[in-house]
């Protein structure tokens, strides 16, 4: 009963989206009001039923509806309730629904804060917008739905996959589609102003919409990392993986499109480069999808081999006509008037950050993708493997770092370059110094003092340029020591908030570069054995085993002390769950800010434990440099408040 | 216009240099995809770092806590690889129907038979853990 509704609310929302989409059409061509209000109230209603479908699968999957095939397929009775909410997005078509539920919601947000600001809604960005969302209700009805029932209604559901049970997969999943979705909107507002053929600053109206989208997108892809690290035990929480890379593209356009976006606000070009880009990270949302739920890469099958890959592929291919096309018939509202270039501008370091940031596109791209295209110069199917990663991406990273220090100091149009010399004397020096200091005391890996001495560097430009900010305002208005900097960092919010962004960027590097200097262990111990690995002593204390209704666990426990002085216990534990054959590995994490030991209880044989040990020197820094990308973003999207008088 | 030109040349090299990254690098990177039975007719496989995906022979895991080295057959329905691997084994290990293992072919002594020895073990992420049901509308 409730899943039949479930799928009438489908065949609803598509009818009402079309509906929506016929009128604007027609009350476009013939002028008719009447027609315009139905579309907008049709597409009211269309965002408004999918809350209602996505509800009713939700409410299922809490109340354990086995009649609906999903819920028998990724929940189970004694799934915890967080879980059973998370499932809603733990398996392909429920994604999809998730999906399109996010973009009804932005859409409906957008439909009412245009109504506030008493501006008549835009009939054709909606109309875009309800294109978009056909995307997924096609989908969903077509291909894969979440409102299908079982013959046989099961005893118990099969229950969400263990490794899945985690709190970082439940918010992990919901930002990234959150961030995917707000990706649709840059694109809907730039194809329906030129669409419109009008002048409307389409760069400053997306602006916010790229900014959330991409803060969703990075929380979502930092909680994948962090769930990689704790929970699945690859050693890591970066690997290269297909479907990490795959949120790592739309990522990367929207990166550097936020920072020709600048250029294009400040009227001085881009406009052309900055429509590619934001298309280009619209269709890449979708890509990435496709390759995180097909998982084509690693698997035998070819792109189309698929009805799921046969669709995305069809729907980027029309995406791309339509950019195209948009491209050649608009292309004089795209066309920027000449200007000159001057290398030493803000203008040009912009530039070449972009740049940047698109090789290390094209380079993860090619890489990822290289499975596919292998056969077609290769002759058979090949892969790259992490060094290449690492080794096409590590010098552009660096150059960006290198750049990220320098652009603070460039100035719009041209910079003397007695300016450039002396902003950048102190940094440079605070460069040299940290590199010969590291050299001397900790370390001869040219990399890690290349990255180091960087993060040096691009740190002291920033705080410098603070500090002469603060002087400035000191003097000109005679403020007190205290209230300085306050004053100076509410007055330049916005270019404190991208410092900030790249202060965490910084920080980022310094905990990637920890890994280089990673230690690994695996042996086998008896309990009270103890061993030393960096600068600590490990006890192992023994197996505790663990019985509880939903799984049986075994978990073996490790005394750390550095020196005499007792650190903590670490604990790795292997879960049983009957409804699955393989245990679940969880790893104990005991971390400072100088490192992690992250211990894995590997195998047993009575008390005898074979456990992997690393040590991930400077681990904590890549989250905590993710915080602040967070507070960056949030510290630039703050709204204005009137200021006084 | 002199200034573009300058410009131009300026990122030129770099994209020259980024060009020659990416070539160079999948030259050292590259690993090829084979089945089992491809491995027989092959040219000069032992030098070669080849990616080979297979389903595990039933029983045929042998787990030496001593080396720590597991030991196991790989076939893809017509022929067998013995293959072993030294290191961490992935949770799901056992259960999986396909593995894919990364590594090259060594021949210890002319006498016995070739093993593959794995450097990389993989079975497939778990967001791609898809479980059907037939379901029915």
């Amino acid at each position: 009963m409730m899943a039949s509704i479930g799928s009438i609310t489908i065949y609803i929302i598509l009818i009402t989206t079309m509906f929506a989409l016929v009128t604007a059409l027609i009350g476009k061509q013939t002028g008719q009001q009447w027609l315009t209000i139905s579309s907008r109230t049709a597409t009211l209603f269309s965002s408004l039923v999918t809350v209602i479908s996505a509800a009713i699968l939700l409410y299922a999957l809490i109340i354990s509806d086995f009649n609906f095939a999903y819920v028998a397929d990724y929940t189970s009775y004694d799934l915890p309730l967080i879980f059973k909410v998370s499932a809603l997005w733990a398996g392909q078509s429920g994604s999809m629904l998730l999906w399109l539920l996010l973009l009804s919601v932005i859409t409906f947000l957008l439909q009412v804060s245009q109504r506030i600001r008493q501006q008549a809604d835009d009939i054709i960005l909606l109309s875009l917008l309800n294109l978009i969302r056909l995307i997924f209700i096609v989908f969903i009805l077509a291909l894969d739905s979440p409102f299908l029932t079982l013959k046989e209604i099961p005893s118990d559901g099969v229950g969400l996959n263990p490794i899945l049970q985690s709190f970082e997969m439940v918010v992990h999943p919901p930002f990234l589609f959150l961030g995917y979705s707000g990706f649709a909107v840059p694109f809907a507002l730039v194809s329906s102003s030129l669409l419109k053929r009008d002048d409307a600053d389409w760069a400053s109206s997306s602006r916010p919409w790229i900014l959330f989208s991409w803060l969703m997108l990075t929380v979502g892809m930092v909680t994948g990392a962090n769930w990689a690290y704790s929970e699945s035990g690859w050693g890591g929480y970066w690997a290269w993986d297909p479907v990490e890379n795959a949120s790592l593209f739309p990522w990367l356009t929207s990166s550097a499109l936020l920072h020709t976006l600048i250029l294009q606000r400040q009227n001085r070009g881009m406009k052309l480069w900055n429509y590619l880009l934001i298309s280009a990270t619209f269709m890449l949302t979708i890509f990435s999808t496709f390759i995180t739920r097909s998982g084509v890469i690693d698997s035998v099958h070819g792109f189309n081999d698929t009805e799921v890959g046969e669709y995305f592929w069809g729907v980027i291919i029309v995406i791309m006509i339509f950019t195209v096309y948009l491209l050649f018939s608009r292309f004089h509202q795209l066309k920027d008037e000449s200007r000159e270039l001057k290398f030493f501008s803000k203008e040009t370091g912009l530039i070449i950050t972009n740049i940047l940031l698109m090789m290390i596109f094209i380079g993860v791209f090619i890489g990822t993708i290289f499975s596919l295209i292998s056969p077609w110069f290769l002759g058979r199917r090949g892969t790259v493997d992490q060094m290449f990663y690492n080794q096409v991406t590590i010098p552009l990273w660096l150059s960006l770092v290198f750049l990220l220090g320098v652009c603070p100091v460039l100035n719009w149009r041209q910079t003397e370059r007695k300016r450039i010399m002396g902003r950048l004397i102190i940094p440079i020096a605070v460069e040299v110094v940290t590199g010969i200091l590291l050299l001397l005391q900790l370390t001869d890996n040219w990399l890690a003092l290349l990255s180091l001495s960087s993060a040096a560097f691009g740190v002291t430009v920033i705080l410098q340029d603070f500090v002469i900010d603060c002087c400035y305002y000191k003097f000109k208005y005679d403020l007190r020591l205290l209230v300085t900097p306050g004053r100076c960092f509410r007055h330049g919010r916005k270019r404190y908030g991208a410092y900030i962004i790249h202060l965490g960027i910084i920080v980022i590097l310094i905990g990637i570069t920890g890994s280089i200097f990673k230690t690994e262990l695996t042996t086998v111990i008896d309990p009270g054995e103890r061993f030393r690995l960096g600068l600590y002593t490990l006890k192992y204390t023994g197996l505790i085993p663990e019985y509880t209704d939903r799984y049986i666990g075994v978990s073996a426990q490790m005394e750390v002390y550095r020196g005499d002085r007792f650190e903590g216990t670490v604990r790795s534990e292997k879960l049983f769950y009957p409804q699955y054959s393989q245990p679940v590995t969880r790893v104990g994490i005991l971390g400072n800010l100088r490192e992690d030991i992250c211990f894995t209880l590997v195998g047993w044989k009575e008390d005898r434990a074979q456990i992997q040990i690393i040590l991930h020197p400077l681990t904590i820094w890549v989250w905590i440099g993710s915080y602040l990308l967070y507070l960056g973003i949030v510290v630039i999207l703050w709204p204005n408040r009137k200021l006084k008088k | 216009m002199k200034s573009k030109y300058k410009i131009l040349v300026t990122l030129l090299l770099p994209l020259i240099f980024f060009s020659y990254l990416i070539y160079s690098n999948i030259d050292n990177s590259l690993t090829y995809y084979y089945t089992v039975s491809e491995l027989n007719n092959l040219d000069g496989i032992m030098e070669k770092q080849l990616r080979i995906r297979g389903s595990l022979v039933k029983d045929s895991i042998i787990w030496n806590s001593e080396t720590e080295r597991l030991s196991c057959i790989l076939t893809d329905g017509r022929t067998e690889l013995h293959m072993s691997y030294q290191g961490m084994i992935p949770n799901n290990f056992d259960h999986v129907s396909e593995i894919i293992v990364e590594g090259q072919m060594s021949n210890p002594g002319q006498s016995e038979a070739q093993i593959f020895v794995v450097s990389k073990l993989m079975t497939q992420c778990p967001s791609k853990y898809e479980k059907h049901s037939a379901g029915e509308e």
